[in-house]
């Protein structure tokens, strides 16, 4: 049942090649679909595609962790198929294929099967940075991708020498310490470029503000979501936490350097970008501690950190130079900001005191310092952006003008998101089940391993 | 032996990535490594001596070499052409964008 959520996406892609311009009215209802079909799937179900037991074909693994992630995921892409004002025309089925693709990540049990995933991925990601005209920006990301994609590959297959196998599940039992001194590295460098570490992160501002709407709103937030979810499957459940202390240290670097770069833009998308970048970092290096409160904290933040990324990214590519013209995506969007800040009875606020809290725990003192130093820059320019855009100094007549009102629908949703940032800040319970369901899945291997071979 | 040549590529075009200034050969670059690690895949599964995965009557002992990498190789040709097909069509639009294919002349051209 859930090779559906794959195979339906991908072949309404390919029958409607020739319908390209009504694919748009097809959207909604193929994303409320798979949102339906994840609700009714039973948790803790194993499929075998083709019908060959686990270490020999290609699983597709349902578990807690990977079920609440394609909800996630599905609830993002069913709020964008609702605006499809800011989807160009083109791009209709490469959101499709996206959608097809992440299932498929988010659901696999085999290394090289989410290689083939991620490329696949990488692909539509490319086509979508490509749109507006930023064919340079584009470029730059194929090629650091693709690259990453190898090193990606490499990996997978000096597992396949080491452990003999390709399933998760197997190469997580047959675990030794001779490989692991290679394999952690080149998946390390294969996954840096989507989970946007620092060295490898560069493409990041060049491809989120190039002006289109959709390619931040579903980069920044359905694809990372779910790179950080094969990160954490890759490096917690089948390494066990091999190699975290130095992606731990990359994490922090991450932070600051990225904190810093977004202080000194006077681009609003090229300083959420950079914000974006920020905190990956933070997850990163919060979920290396390792633990279940670790991963609950950490998701819990990437939880939040998307939820005001999409309205932020939504607002600021289609919004002009102010917000004269409309208030309510205004009121929106400093919500949203806030909520990014971590102002307190924002949900941003909840995430990182149990990332504070979680870190004194486990006695670790630099991760609270580097993370109060990047919320003080985070106020500076959050609070920089939102007086700027309210409060306009220098704009001409015909520039106000032109700013055109949002409509209704975008409005509605964004609003929507919005109160839905309020509510978590007051209630956090809904997020923190997710937070929770994703970490104990992750966490808890044996439980992965049992499910997938069968009683050992 | 075949391990050295894969990780001599991989070196080529690394260095390639690094020293060029022209975007076709980061393109190139880029295929270069992809076929390193295609090398480096088919060389995994080789051993000497034994004969083609194809199970028949002519072979009633299966002394075979490993048919897995074999698999994932054509997979990973496959993405690797799908990629340099999209590498060429954006580098076609960057060509009518710019009017150049040199990396400096671009950064020039954007940050006017």
């Amino acid at each position: 049942m859930s090779a559906l959520l794959i195979a339906v996406p991908l072949l309404i892609a390919f029958l409607f090649v020739p319908l390209k311009n009504k694919i748009k009215y097809i959207l909604p209802f193929v994303a409320l679909f798979s949102l339906i079909l994840i609700l009714k799937l039973p948790i803790e179900q194993v499929n075998f595609l083709g019908g060959w037991k686990a270490p020999f074909g290609i699983t597709l693994v349902l578990d807690n962790s990977s079920y609440y992630s394609l909800i996630v995921v599905n609830i993002i892409f069913f709020l964008l198929s609702l605006i499809p004002q800011i989807i160009e025309k083109d791009l209709s089925l490469i959101f499709l294929i996206l959608m097809a693709s992440i299932n498929g990540l988010i659901l696999t049990g085999d290394l090289f099967n989410s290689f083939v995933f991620l490329e696949i991925t990488s692909v539509a990601a490319y086509i979508l940075s490509s749109s507006k005209r930023n064919y340079y920006g584009a470029f730059k990301y194929l090629i650091l991708g693709s690259i990453a994609g190898a090193f990606y590959l490499l990996g997978t297959l000096y597992s396949y020498i080491g452990t003999g196998s390709l399933n998760l599940a197997d190469i997580s039992k047959n675990i030794n310490s001779e490989f692991l001194a290679v394999v952690p590295i080149l998946i390390f460098i294969g996954l840096a470029v989507e989970t946007k570490i620092f060295p490898l992160a560069g493409w990041v501002p060049d491809v989120y503000a190039s002006g289109s709407a959709l390619t931040p709103a579903i980069l920044a937030t359905g694809v990372t979501f779910s790179m950080m979810y094969l990160f954490g499957r890759i490096f917690i459940t089948v390494f066990h936490g091999e190699f975290l202390n130095v992606v731990y240290i990359f994490g922090l670097i991450t932070v600051v350097v990225a904190e810093l770069s977004a202080l000194k833009q006077d681009n609003l998308l090229r300083a959420l970008s950079f914000s974006s970048i920020a905190q990956a970092g933070l997850f990163l290096s919060v979920i290396s501690m390792n633990s279940y409160e670790s991963l609950t904290a950490g998701y819990f933040h990437l939880l939040n950190d998307i939820t005001a990324k999409f309205v932020l990214f939504i607002i600021a590519a289609s919004i002009g130079k102010s917000f004269i013209k409309n208030k309510t995506t205004g009121i929106a969007f400093s919500i949203a900001s806030f909520s990014l800040i971590g102002f307190p009875l924002f949900a941003g606020f909840r995430s990182k005191l149990l990332i504070l809290k979680t870190a004194f725990l486990n006695q670790n003192y630099i991760l609270p310092i580097i993370l109060l130093f990047a919320t003080i820059i985070e106020i500076a320019y959050v609070l920089r952006w939102n007086i700027k855009l309210w409060y306009p100094d220098n704009i001409l007549p015909q520039e106000k003008e032109e700013t055109q009102k949002l409509s209704w629908n975008v409005n509605l949703i964004l609003l929507i998101v919005a109160l839905v940032i309020i509510v978590i800040g007051f209630y956090p319970d809904i997020y923190l089940k997710i937070a929770q369901n994703i970490a104990s899945g992750l966490t808890n291997y044996r439980a992965y391993v049992t499910n997938v071979l069968g009683g050992m | 032996m075949v391990y050295y040549i894969s990780f001599i590529l991989i070196g080529i075009g690394i260095y390639g990535f690094l020293t060029q200034k022209n975007l076709f050969k980061h393109l190139i670059s880029l295929t270069i490594i992809d076929t390193a690690i295609n090398i480096f895949i088919i060389s995994l599964g080789y051993i000497s001596g034994e004969e083609a995965p194809i199970y028949s009557k002519y072979t009633p002992i299966a002394n075979f070499v490993d048919p897995l990498p074999q698999a994932l190789v054509l997979t990973a040709i496959v993405i690797g052409v799908g990629i340099l097909a999209l590498g060429v069509s954006l580098l076609i639009k960057v060509y009518e964008k710019y009017g150049t294919l040199d990396v400096e002349e671009i950064v020039a051209k954007e940050g006017k």
